[in-house]
This record gives C-alpha cells, sequence and structure tokens, in this order.
C-alpha cells in the first residue's frame, strides 16, 4: 500500500502513455530493415547441412559467378580473431574445419540484392565427412561421442545445503521422486535478427536490433580486429528480443562488420525467419530428476535436483543461463537440507541461451509440479502449504541466502488465492468435474516463484549502468542509457523517473537510441535490470542536474531549497503553488549563468558474496516474488487445453508504471501460455523441423486468456523509487500453474512440457483404463 | 525469397486459355497467392511463370440456376461469407471458409486456390466434398465436369491437365439437410488442420419415435492423402434401421478406422484417426438431427 508521502510522486507510479507508441503505430520507427545507405550489400549466410561433420571442401566458384555478388567470406577471411563466444571461448564466427549443428554458420554472401545474396547462398559447395551426433542429454552425458575435444559437460553447478541428502530423505514423513522433461521454447521476436554495419572514421559502425550494444561492440572489435574505439554501435529501434538478442546478435553483427570491412560497403545483414528459427539460440530443454522429502506437518525438509541442461553445440551463455537455473531449482522456499545438481550438456544442436526467465521457468516447472503432487498426496490446501515453506524476511534461500529486505512473497500467495476466487472456484470446478455429462473438467493451478535480481554473482563485473542527461537551453531534455528500448517499456518508465527527478514533465524528454559513443558501458539489457540499472544510473544524473536547477531557483524564488518543490516541469514555493519558476525558465537562466546542464550518471549493482563451489551465498542482492493461478478447461474428448483465466500476484517493488507492469504481465502470460500447451520445436536428428510460423505456433488472441494483474509493492532499498525488476517474472510462473491446472483437472501429473492436447487425450485414456480396471476389481 | 519468375496478366478466361495451351514453362496460377507465393518462397525453382486470374471477372461470380449454385473459382473466402445462399443451406460450407486463415487471408484467398493447392487439410474442400460439389475444367477446347473427390490424385496432386484450369465449382441445391464442419488445430484460430470433418445430413422421423437417415455424407481431412469421404461410416448409417446414438457411436467408430492418416510435425496418426470419430460425433450432435 502506497503511504501518503509516496503519493507525492507526481509521474512515478502513475500510468503515463508509453513515449514511443505513436511512431509503432504509425509507421515510422525505424528498424534496422528500414535503414539503407548508399551503395549497400545484402548479406546472406551459409549454414551448415550436418548436425555434426568435417568441412572437407568449400567452393565458393559457383557462387561467385553469379551476376551482383560481391564477396563470399568464410574462416580464412576473417581479419581479426574467429571467436565469437561470450562467455567462453569455444565458438568460431564462422565454422572452420569443423560443424557442430545443422544451422551453424560456415560463409557468408554479400551481393548487390538480397535475391542475389540469397541464391549465391545456395550455389556455394560445402562437402562434409558427416560424423556421429550428439543429439539428447543422455548420450551427451554418457561421452561416447565428444562434441568438443575436452568433453561434454560445459557446466556444473553444486548446491549442497544442511546434513547428508539421503539421511535427510530417512526423517521425510514422504518422499516423492519424478522426473520431468521439457522442450525447447523458441523467442518468436516479431522482428527478426538484423543489422547494418558499414564503414565510417576508420572504423565499423554497426545499426542493429539487439539488447545488449556492448556485446555487439566486443564481438565486433574482435572479429575485425580493431580496438573497441573505432567500433560505434547505435540500437535501432527494437522489434522484441525476450533474451534472443543478448549474445546473438553478436554473431551477425561480426559477419556484416567483416564484410563491410573488407569490401569497404554498407552490409546489411538480416535472417529470414526459416534460417532465424534454425541457427538462432533457443531456451534450453532441460530433463530434470526430483526427489522432494517432506515433514508430516507439510514442510518441506529435503530436496534433490538433478538437471541436464542442452546446451547445444557451443556454450554461449550456458554457464550464465545455467547458474541461475541452480539458485532457482527449489523455488522461493525454505529447504533445510538441499543437495542439487544443474549440468549444462554439449550436443550437436542449435545452441541454447538466454530466454525471459533464464534457465528458471524449466525448474520452477518441475519444483512446482513437485509441489502439486505433494499437495494432492497429503491432502494440503496448495497456498498454506507454499505460505508454509516460503521464504520470508530472516529466512535462508536454498543458497542460504539470508533475506534480509523487500520480500512479499507470502502476500502474493495470499493476494493471489483472494483475487483469483480461488476456494469458490475450486467448488465450482468440484462440482463441475463431478458431472459425467460435461464434455469438459476444470482446473485450477498453483505456482509461486522469486526472481533474483541483475546479474548477480556471477555476473556482477557486468553489472554496471551509465547514463547521460542534457538539459537544453529551452527546457527539453535528451536522455541517453546504455540499455536498450525493446518493446518492454524501458524508455517510458526512464522517462518517468528521470522527470521525476528533474522536476520536468515526461514530454520534454527525448530519448536517444542506445550509441556506444555516448554512454558508457552498461552491460546487457537482460535479468529484468533495465528499470533498476538505468534508472538509477539516470537518478545519479538527474540529482547531480537538479542540484543545479534548485540553486537557479533559490535564487529565483528568492526561498531555501526545502521551501521548494519540483514537478510537471515547475519549481514553486511548497506553501504556495502560485510562486513559481518553470523549468524551461532554470534551463535558461543556467544557459546564461554557464552553468552546465549535462551530466553522465553511473551506477553499480550491490556487491554480493558467493561460494560457487557449495552454491553456497548471497547469488543475487534481492528478489522479485510472484504467484500465479490458473483456470484451465480440458475437452475430455480431444485433449486440448483453453487457459481460461490466470491471476497473477506480483511483488515488484515500486510499481514505476502500472499499466506498463499490467501489459508486461499479459506478454509474460501470452508467452508462457505457448510455453505451456502449443509452441513444440520439433527437431529430427538434429534437424529442426518447425521452422516456420504454420508449424511452430505460438498463441493469438483466441487462445489468450483473461489476465488479472495485482500488485504487492514491498520496496527494495536498492532500487528507484523501490522498483525491483517485472521482464521475466511475468513469464515464469505461467508454466508451471497451467500445468498444475491441467494436471488438476486430468487427475495425473504431467512430466513433459509442452503438454498437447495428443498427450492429454492420451492420459486421459490411460485413467480412464486405470479406473475401469479398477471398478472390475 | 522471391525470385527469378514472370508473371503473366491475361484479362480474360479465353486469353489465359489460350496461354496454358501454349506454355512450356512450368506455371501456377495466382488468385489470392496464399498457398502459391509460400510455396514459392520456400522453394524458389519451383515455378518460373505465374498466370494471374485474380482479375478474370468471370471467374468470380456467384449464380443460382435451378438445381445448383455455380460459384466462380475466383470467389474469395469473403465473399462467400457474405452470401445469404450458403449462410441459409450450406452451414458447413460457412463453417469452414470461416476458419480459414485470418481476415487478411480470407479478403483475398479464393475458393478455386484452396482446390487448387490440393492439400489433404484444405478445409473449403471437405465442406465441399461433403456436398458433393463437382468442378468444371476448362482448356481452350474441352470442358468437363468432374466430382470433387475425383480431382485429387494426392497431396498437392490432382487430375488437372497442363492446359486446364478451374473455372466453376458446382453445388447441388440441398433440401433438408443440415450440414456443419469442425476442426481441430494447433491452435485456435489461423492454423492448418490436423484433422477435420464435414457432414451434410437428412433424417427423417417414423412414425413409430425413431429416426432414420435419408442421406449422409461425411468428409474428413488431414487424415489421408487427400481430402476423403468416410463412405464405410455413411453407409452404415444409411442402412441402420435405428439412427441412434448406439449407431452413431459405432459410425464414429467406422470413421477412425477409414482414416489413414501419419505422423507430422502437427500431430500424430493414432490422435488423428480417433479425432474423426470425435469430430463426427461432435458434428451430428451440432447439427441437432433429433429435434
Ligand atoms: C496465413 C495463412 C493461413 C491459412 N489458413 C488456411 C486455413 O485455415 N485453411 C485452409 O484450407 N487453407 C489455409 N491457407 C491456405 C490458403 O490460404 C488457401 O488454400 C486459399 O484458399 C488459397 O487460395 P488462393 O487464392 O490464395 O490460392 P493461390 O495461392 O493463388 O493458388 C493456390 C494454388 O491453386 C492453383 N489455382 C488457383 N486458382 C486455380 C484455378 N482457377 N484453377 C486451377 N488451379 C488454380 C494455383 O495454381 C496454385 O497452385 C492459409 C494460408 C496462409 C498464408
Amino acid at each position: 500500500m502506497l503511504t501518503k508521502k509516496q503519493n507525492l510522486y507526481s509521474v512515478v507510479g502513475k500510468k503515463v502513455n508509453r513515449v514511443d507508441a505513436l511512431e509503432k503505430i504509425d509507421g515510422s520507427a525505424r528498424y534496422v530493415d528500414d535503414l539503407a545507405f548508399e551503395d549497400m550489400l545484402f548479406a546472406k549466410m551459409v549454414c551448415s547441412a550436418i548436425p555434426s561433420g568435417r568441412i572437407k571442401k568449400i567452393d565458393k566458384s559457383r557462387a561467385l559467378k553469379l551476376k551482383g555478388v560481391a564477396a563470399v567470406l568464410t574462416a580464412a577471411d576473417i581479419t581479426g580473431l574467429n571467436k565469437i563466444g561470450c562467455v567462453v571461448d569455444d565458438q568460431p564466427l564462422l565454422a572452420d574445419k569443423i560443424v557442430r549443428f545443422a544451422g551453424e554458420p560456415i560463409a557468408i554472401v554479400a551481393a548487390e540484392t538480397r535475391e542475389a545474396a540469397e541464391e549465391a547462398a545456395g550455389l556455394v559447395d560445402i562437402e562434409y565427412e558427416p560424423l556421429e551426433a550428439v543429439l539428447n542429454v543422455d548420450d551427451s552425458f554418457c561421452e561416447k561421442v565428444k562434441v568438443h575435444p575436452k568433453g561434454n559437460t560445459v557446466c556444473h553447478y553444486k548446491v549442497r545445503k544442511g546434513g547428508d541428502i539421503d539421511e535427510a530423505f530417512s526423517k521425510s514423513f514422504k518422499v516423492y521422486e519424478k522426473t520431468f522433461t521439457i522442450n525447447y521454447q523458441e523467442h518468436l521476436y516479431l522482428e527478426t535478427q538484423g543489422c547494418l554495419a558499414l564503414v565510417e572514421n576508420e572504423g565499423i559502425t554497426v545499426h542493429g536490433s539487439f539488447q545488449c550494444p556492448f556485446y555487439v561492440q566486443g564481438a565486433v572489435a574482435t572479429a575485425v580486429g580493431l580496438p573497441l574505439s573505432k567500433v560505434r554501435v547505435i540500437q535501432s529501434v527494437v522489434g522484441g528480443g525476450f533474451g534472443g538478442k543478448e549474445d546473438v546478435p553478436s554473431e551477425y553483427a561480426a559477419k556484416a562488420a567483416l564484410l563491410a570491412f573488407v569490401l569497404k560497403r554498407p552490409v546489411k545483414l538480416i535472417l529470414d525467419r526459416a534460417q532465424d528459427l534454425m541457427v538462432s539460440s533457443k531456451r534450453h530443454p532441460m530433463k530434470m530428476e526430483y526427489k522432494v522429502g517432506v515433514t508430516k506437518k507439510g514442510k518441506i525438509n529435503a530436496l534433490k535436483v538433478r538437471a541436464l541442461a542442452d546446451s547445444g553445440a557451443y556454450t554461449t551463455l550456458s554457464t550464465v543461463v545455467l547458474f541461475r537455473t541452480s539458485v532457482h531449482f527449489g523455488g522461493p522456499y525454505v529447504i533445510p537440507n538441499v543437495c542439487g545438481d544443474v549440468i549444462g550438456l554439449y550436443t550437436n544442436r542449435v545452441p541454447c541461451g538466454a530466454y525471459r526467465g533464464f534457465g528458471t521457468p524449466q525448474v520452477i516447472y518441475a519444483m512446482e509440479s513437485m509441489i502439486n503432487i505433494i499437495c494432492n498426496d497429503m491432502g494440503f490446501d496448495p497456498f498454506e502449504f507454499r505460505k508454509n515453506n516460503a521464504l520470508k524476511k530472516g529466512a535462508l534461500s536454498i543458497n542460504s541466502h539470508k533475506i534480509k529486505e523487500s520480500c512479499g512473497l507470502i502476500e502474493t500467495i495470499d493476494k493471489a488465492r483472494k483475487e483469483s476466487d480461488y476456494d469458490k472456484r475450486k467448488k465450482e470446478f468440484d462440482r463441475w468435474n463431478a458431472d459425467e455429462s460435461k464434455r469438459t473438467l476444470k482446473g485450477l493451478g498453483v505456482s509461486s516463484i522469486f526472481y533474483g535480481m541483475n546479474l548477480g554473482a556471477k555476473g556482477w563485473f557486468f553489472d554496471k549502468a551509465g547514463s547521460h542527461i542534457q538539459i537544453c537551453r529551452d527546457g527539453s531534455v535528451t536522455l541517453c542509457v546504455g540499455n536498450v528500448e525493446m518493446g518492454q517499456g524501458a524508455k517510458t518508465v526512464l522517462a518517468q523517473i528521470a522527470a521525476e527527478a528533474l522536476g520536468c514533465q515526461v514530454g520534454d524528454i527525448n530519448f536517444t537510441n542506445v550509441d556506444t559513443n555516448i554512454v558508457p558501458d552498461s552491460g546487457p539489457t537482460v535479468a529484468s535490470r533495465t528499470t533498476v540499472m538505468s534508472g538509477n544510473a539516470l537518478l545519479d544524473a538527474a540529482n547531480k542536474l537538479r542540484k543545479k536547477l534548485m540553486n537557479a531557483a533559490v535564487e529565483v524564488l528568492k526561498l531555501k531549497v526545502n521551501q521548494i518543490m519540483a514537478k510537471h516541469g515547475k519549481f514553486y514555493n511548497i506553501k504556495d503553488s502560485h510562486q513559481f519558476v518553470t523549468f524551461a525558465d532554470l534551463a535558461k537562466k543556467c544557459y546564461f549563468d554557464n552553468v552546465s546542464l549535462s551530466d553522465m550518471g553511473y551506477y553499480v549493482s550491490p556487491k554480493v558474496e558467493y561460494d560457487m563451489q557449495n552454491g553456497q551465498g548471497e547469488p543475487y542482492y534481492v528478489y522479485s516474488y510472484a504467484t500465479a493461478v490458473s483456470e484451465v478447461e480440458v475437452d475430455k474428448k480431444t485433449g486440448e487445453v483453453h487457459v481460461n483465466k490466470m491471476t497473477c500476484a506480483h511483488d515488484v517493488g515500486r510499481v514505476i508504471n502500472p499499466m506498463l507492469a499490467s501489459a508486461q504481465i499479459e506478454g509474460g502470460v501470452a508467452q508462457g501460455v505457448g510455453y505451456a500447451i502449443m509452441e513444440n520445436m520439433v527437431s529430427e536428428k538434429g534437424h529442426i523441423k518447425t521452422l516456420g510460423l504454420s508449424t511452430y505456433v505460438i498463441p493469438t488472441t483466441r487462445d489468450f486468456a483473461e489476465v488479472k494483474s495485482v500488485f504487492v509493492e514491498d520496496k527494495s532499498k536498492d532500487g528507484p523509487y523501490g522498483a525491483k525488476g517485472l521482464g521475466e517474472p511475468s513469464l515464469m510462473p505461467v508454466v508451471a500453474s497451467v500445468v498444475n491446472a491441467i494436471s488438476n483437472a486430468a487427475g495425473c501429473q504431467f512430466d513433459h512440457v509442452p503438454v498437447l492436447p495428443e498427450r492429454v487425450w492420451e492420459a486421459l485414456n490411460e485413467k480412464k483404463m486405470r479406473d475401469d480396471e479398477s471398478e472390475v476389481r | 525469397m522471391l525470385r527469378n519468375f514472370k508473371v503473366l496478366t491475361p484479362s480474360s478466361l479465353n486469353e489465359t486459355l489460350y496461354i496454358i495451351n501454349n506454355i512450356e514453362q512450368p506455371y501456377r496460377f495466382l488468385c489470392g497467392g496464399t498457398d502459391v507465393l509460400v510455396r514459392m518462397k520456400d522453394n524458389p525453382g519451383f515455378v518460373k511463370v505465374l498466370i494471374d486470374i485474380s482479375k478474370i471477372s468471370e471467374l468470380a461470380k456467384i449464380e443460382e440456376h435451378k438445381s445448383t449454385f455455380v460459384i466462380g473459382a475466383g470467389v474469395r473466402h469473403e465473399t462467400i461469407l457474405g452470401c445469404s445462399h450458403f449462410i441459409d443451406n450450406y452451414n458447413g460450407l460457412i463453417e469452414a471458409v470461416a476458419a480459414i486463415g485470418s481476415p487478411q487471408i480470407r479478403a483475398i484467398a479464393t475458393l478455386g486456390g484452396n482446390i487448387g493447392n490440393a492439400s489433404p487439410a484444405g478445409d473449403s474442400i471437405a465442406a465441399l466434398m461433403a456436398f458433393d460439389a463437382e468442378i468444371e475444367l476448362r482448356s481452350i477446347d474441352s470442358n468437363r465436369i468432374i466430382r470433387l473427390e475425383d480431382f485429387f490424385t494426392g497431396p498437392g496432386k490432382t487430375v488437372l491437365k497442363n492446359n486446364e484450369i478451374i473455372t466453376k465449382i458446382i453445388l447441388p441445391k440441398f433440401e433438408g439437410y443440415k450440414s456443419g464442419w469442425k476442426r481441430l488445430g494447433q491452435r485456435r484460430a489461423l492454423t492448418i488442420s490436423k484433422v477435420s470433418a464435414a457432414l451434410a445430413i437428412s433424417v427423417s422421423k417414423r412414425p413409430n419415435g425413431s429416426f432414420k437417415v435419408n442421406d449422409i455424407k461425411i468428409a474428413l481431412g488431414a487424415v489421408a492423402p487427400t481430402v476423403i469421404r468416410a463412405r464405410g461410416a455413411e453407409k452404415f448409417l444409411l442402412e441402420t434401421p435405428n439412427f441412434n446414438r448406439a449407431a452413431i457411436e459405432q459410425a464414429c467408430v467406422l470413421a477412425s478406422k477409414e482414416a489413414r492418416p501419419i505422423t507430422d510435425v502437427r500431430s500424430n496418426a493414432e490422435y488423428r484417426s480417433e479425432m474423426c470419430g470425435v469430430l463426427l460425433g461432435d458434428l451430428i450432435e451440432r447439427v441437432n438431427v433429433f429435434e
């Protein structure tokens, strides 16, 4: 609840319209494919046709003969270093001698037209010697075949808490075990991957659709062989990222830059949807073995987890993604004895990486399914059970992180129950399901989550952000931060934070898209960190400028600082709002007094201490929390599932913009529902078969659930105005709560995601057979 | 990406017939383009010439005759949906056409294109087949009318000769029939059918209160190399002395057995077979024959 004091904010906490809405509606927003430069070439990648093998020969001659083809570059033509790995150096920019997944880029073509580039790409003849491919985590784990000479383990995170785990299980009243598997999820951003590189001032300038312009800068510098200062990255409007544009765009930007550098012409590389689906990263498929021990009173006393993640052919971000898995596999619960192993494994499949939730929705699904099984078997109420085990101030997480502040988990559980009308619905559904004449079964499912803010122990060295604010002499303001607007509403929320701090109006603010020449390296736009990190960096700059404005106001109004209030573009007498000076007049005054109204801001995420050996310590400085309740309806005859409603209660600290926060939750629900019941990436012998939108299917508005979002605002002392992140938490509880609802409707726990109608139908048949049998007996 | 092809734009049906009579390169008609352009994008070499027939008015007419409705091959789905004849008498067709793609697709895609594309999942095909539709195929020197059912020989394969075009779809008039169409897809809208079924049925009540099937036509989509008629189930219901729930259940089992589906990225064979029966049962229920 907001206190009176907090209500004093003029724009923070308000439903401000998106500052970039109009340009996206009227079509004037310039995405990278809208940009063009004179003499520009088009690039196309030539990708491996097999999942594993040696490259015996690359013959460019047919491609080079085609009219309009400017170049075909391979590993041998790279002017800098042939490496692209973001965290671990195991990945070449262009495959050299060996290919490790179907779709791995081997060559890159540039031509005068898109059509010629595409045709030429098909004319690059590659001879392979196929090798045996590793296509699943179990085979990878055995290491009969090695994907990389060093072996198949990408990373192995251990969490060891409490005493001997077997002894702990022996003390449990009941012990539950189950193995879960979960498929890929594709980001399916509306705008496919794309970038445009050109030679400028003896260096390279890259425009593109990125989440992490500073990663791109580094990758281009390495590939081309230039100092960072000669690589400038300018963000264009981004049509969605969801993690898919974290490290991955670096691969394409480096290729386009290489062509531009060699050919001295602008080069545009836009992936078409099929290639994007084939080569770009996905959410990790996982196999998750869970064992949970519970006391008679319903306390979880032991948890053993072994999660095998399919990292694909290269590490990319697996080491950081799976670190997060190792923090979140036990959920937001207090568990005294924990033994967890999270293992990333190489396979000859597409590399997996960042995706909204970053390695957590998979294990949340498994853990919350276990809780559902336990509640159903032991007769516990799903909310009470969660509350009984919930993290709260003073409690220890599975990593023994003592929660000190901003923990609204229990409130989210209470709110979710109340706002979903759970108890009434449950009774209605029980009655409905008892009626055999009904065509459908209805179910309710619950799931709770926590989410570590920012990059945490594994990424602290990246966890900083810069900003630049300039107030022009007419009172208009330019802002530049190092995190990007990618559709999530960052510009709006950050403009609100800056306007609040400066005392100007949101409308006075103009955002400059990220430009690596203007702001310092601000780390990636990931981990739900932008509001907090760039928000704090803006506050840092804004507070310095506000002081100067305030000094000017003191002079004009002949009042003391503490007698002046600044909001909505006016600095005024707290006691008499008619006595004021406008923001614009103050800007003008400062200009003619030669007071600079341009400043930089910088913010560093709170430092955390963590023991990687045992997975104990502070993995993140603070957490967001959420609880979701799903209502589903299952067709008894077809197995089709519809999610009718989702109630999501989120503790995100201060809500900066309630409208955008709700929109974020709706988006997370849509993406989570797709993941839970629909999106099915089919891969056969290392080849993805669902390379189009007619086979890889995501929800439309017709499949959409009614979403009710409610907020718990347990403020975080380190967040701007008390804010925490929401981008990923919005999706994270969705899959688990939907699958629990389906399981409760169908009367069996589903151990594989997506839960497709075919599987539900089969499960209902199996159940019917079991029931019939027991009737006979 | 689309490249290396030519578009011809005849202004009349005759000109079209002349062109296709003399053309040597592989070609396709371009009507709404919603199938042909997608296929060209996936497989750039697949045709060299497109013959744009979207503006030929002779193909875009709907006519009512004594015992038939005649729909031009170039009639768009959206047009069908706005046509009261069909709304009143061909509910199954309306249901199928209303489910094709999205409003944007229906505004440009045509019935002739759906048939010409010859997908076993073609939604209007199943509905039309349940109405015993026929089609007219014309070339410069011939004109033949065949049953729609006989047109298809496999996925994307038909008996259409290189110099022929579909000009008309002929729908017999139906009196006293009820009809419906239903599908299962990967999502609720804008989806390719995993299984579909269409039904046209005429039932009468005997003086003793029992029901008799006068005529029934069942078409199943996406469960065989072409859309098929479930003749076994039809025959069973036509011959059943007492058309009741038990008979319907048995017909559903028969329909499932008539399906010869495959497993692909959208679904599996077993499920598809079973769903034929489920959809048939649902349709019979939905058209409310026992009222
Ligand atoms: C997003 C999307 C969603 C879709 N959803 C559905 C759906 O739900 N259900 C469904 O059934 N289909 C669907 N389709 C497929 C397609 O829209 C339909 O098959 C449509 O009816 C094709 O009509 P068209 O006029 O666009 O055909 P075109 O693409 O112009 O032509 C298709 C084929 O038919 C041939 N052809 C066209 N006219 C004639 C003629 N007069 N004589 C002989 N051959 C001819 C052409 O040579 C070509 O091979 C979808 C397509 C898209 C892109």
